[in-house]
């Protein structure tokens, strides 16, 4: 029995690499893609695959906020305007990118010198309930916590909406 | 610890099998009445050959479907048109796993319920898109841009509507949103919430109906003008995955409604008459839930054979001029009423 009582944490890391396997294969493939309407789509496997590793950390509701404004929302507008666009539009490779994976073994080196340094939550801890509705909530309205940066980002949203409808009106104008 | 994993393992693969059994009975048969309610409607027969009443239409159909030439335009992005349709159907599948059909029949009662449902509802999108861009057909991509803009519009009034009812049950799961509902005044009147948020119904109703891309609001694959739309390019077993998730999608929609305003399994007089019968309470569960379900799906039906198709811009000032003002109201009302 307590041979088999060892799978559990091996299941739990099985799991989390194929997601992060998931994730990282999203994003190399929205920097390598050659059109851009699969690299939204790879987007999209990224930002599914972050949902995904949400819900192995038991915040539920963050994922499912993921899910619905990133890959329901901003990939989709992203996937309209590329179809405005022209469909045979190729993304030209700048060049002299010899020295690319040089400077992905840096950003990797400092990302893990980063991580690790920092408080790294382990699946083991998953189960608090960081991520539920009720702790959300209380940090973005409580007083004490963010609830004035969260209103002053919700302030910086609506200028830049309302900036962003004024030119496109004024382009119809002309 | 590792019983319990392996009941988890067990009881999620046997919701799996479940959703997808009760949604593919359900379309299989919602193809034959579809027809059926809209031939009656037309003073037709309908479908009246394959078997008794043409029951076993559906299953010609499939069959018709199946062995089918599978066509792939030359010019297609390969890809992304082959992978559409399976998205599609496994986007369509992903809501149906937090409606419960009865108290504790459900195959994943996730703690953020109708959000979760609302999230993965709107991916069905990308499919859509996907479809869209990959055939590279002028129709395709009309129809895909339509789709785009009208499910973000009309998402947005979908999950306000549903803040009403999530703030007086204080929970976002489905379980206890119908549980809220088991009550009734005098024993007779069911404390349903399109009693309690009427103009959340109206809201709510109108906007599925968008979602599902249904008429009023098919201008998606509007064929007058789109030919098919999204799925212009698609033919044999590819389109049936199409038919097949645009099916899920007006089950789990029609069961949506029934979850959230008309009190899912409940009903006054006869739910508490069977409260003590142990197996027998559950199948009667399942049968109001399905009834009640398929009362929308009629009522629907009947709106598609009544109704004409609304201009594109007609339904997107629909949805943000008349449905968004009515949910933000219906949010203050309830947000008001709940503190006093």
């Amino acid at each position: 029995m307590r041979a088999i009582r060892g799978v559990v944490p091996v299941i739990d890391l099985l799991v989390f690499l194929v997601i992060s396997a998931l994730v990282i294969a999203g994003a190399v493939g929205v920097v390598m893609a050659e059109r851009i309407f699969h690299a939204v789509l790879a987007l999209a496997l990224s930002l599914l695959g972050v949902a995904a590793l949400f819900i192995t950390l038991g915040a539920e509701f963050l994922a499912a906020i993921q899910v619905l404004v990133y890959a329901g929302g901003v990939v989709v507008l992203f996937l309209f305007a590329t179809m405005l666009t022209r469909s045979d539009l190729q993304l030209r490779r700048p060049k002299g990118d010899e020295l690319a994976p040089v400077g992905a073994v840096v950003f990797a080196i400092i990302a893990l010198f980063y991580v690790a340094s920092s408080g790294f939550v382990s699946l083991g801890e998953r189960g608090s309930v960081a991520g539920s509705v009720e702790n959300v909530g209380k940090l973005i309205f409580d007083l004490g916590t963010y609830a004035v940066p969260f209103e002053l980002v919700g302030l910086l949203l609506l200028a830049a909406m309302v900036g962003a409808i004024f030119l496109a009106k004024k382009e119809e104008a002309r | 610890m590792v019983e319990d994993l392996l009941m988890k393992v067990l009881r999620g693969l046997v919701g799996v099998v479940a959703v997808i059994l009760f949604l593919s009975l359900n379309v299989l048969f919602l193809t034959w009445m579809e027809r059926k309610v809209i031939a009656r409607i037309h003073v037709r027969y309908g479908p009246n050959r394959a078997g008794p009443y043409g029951l076993l239409q559906p299953i010609a159909d499939m069959l018709k479907l199946l062995t089918k030439e599978d066509i792939v335009p030359e010019k297609a992005d390969k890809l992304v048109y082959n992978l559409a349709p399976v998205v599609a159907f496994l986007f369509a599948l992903l809501p149906a796993a937090a409606i419960g059909i009865g108290s504790g029949l459900i195959a994943a009662d996730v703690g953020v319920g109708v959000l979760y449902i609302t999230a993965v509802a709107s991916l069905s999108t990308l499919a859509v898109l996907m479809a869209a861009w990959g055939s590279n057909n002028k129709y395709s991509l009309l129809g895909g841009m339509r789709t785009a803009a009208q499910s973000l519009s009309y998402e947005i009034p979908l999950v306000l509507s549903m803040i009403g009812i999530v703030a007086i049950v204080g929970s976002l799961s489905t379980q206890d949103i119908v549980a809220a509902q088991s009550q009734t005044w005098f024993g007779i009147i069911p404390k349903w919430f399109i009693f309690y948020q009427p103009l959340a119904f109206i809201v709510f109703f109108a906007a599925v109906v968008a979602e599902m891309g249904r008429i009023p609001f098919d201008l998606p694959e509007s064929e007058s003008e789109l030919v098919a739309g999204f799925h212009t390019e698609y033919s044999g077993m590819k389109f049936a995955m199409f038919m097949f998730a645009e099916y899920i999608h007006f089950v789990v929609g029609s069961a949506l409604v029934v979850t959230l305003f008309l009190g899912g399994w409940h009903l006054p007089v006869i739910s508490p008459m069977v409260e003590n019968l142990g197996m027998l309470k559950y199948l009667v569960q399942v049968a109001i839930f399905v009834a009640k379900m398929y009362v929308i799906i009629f009522v629907l039906m009947w709106v598609r054979g009544t109704l004409t198709r609304t201009k594109v811009d007609h339904v997107l000032s629909f949805g943000w001029k008349g449905l968004l003002p009515l949910a933000l109201a219906n949010v203050v009302i309830t947000g008001v009423v709940l503190s006093i």
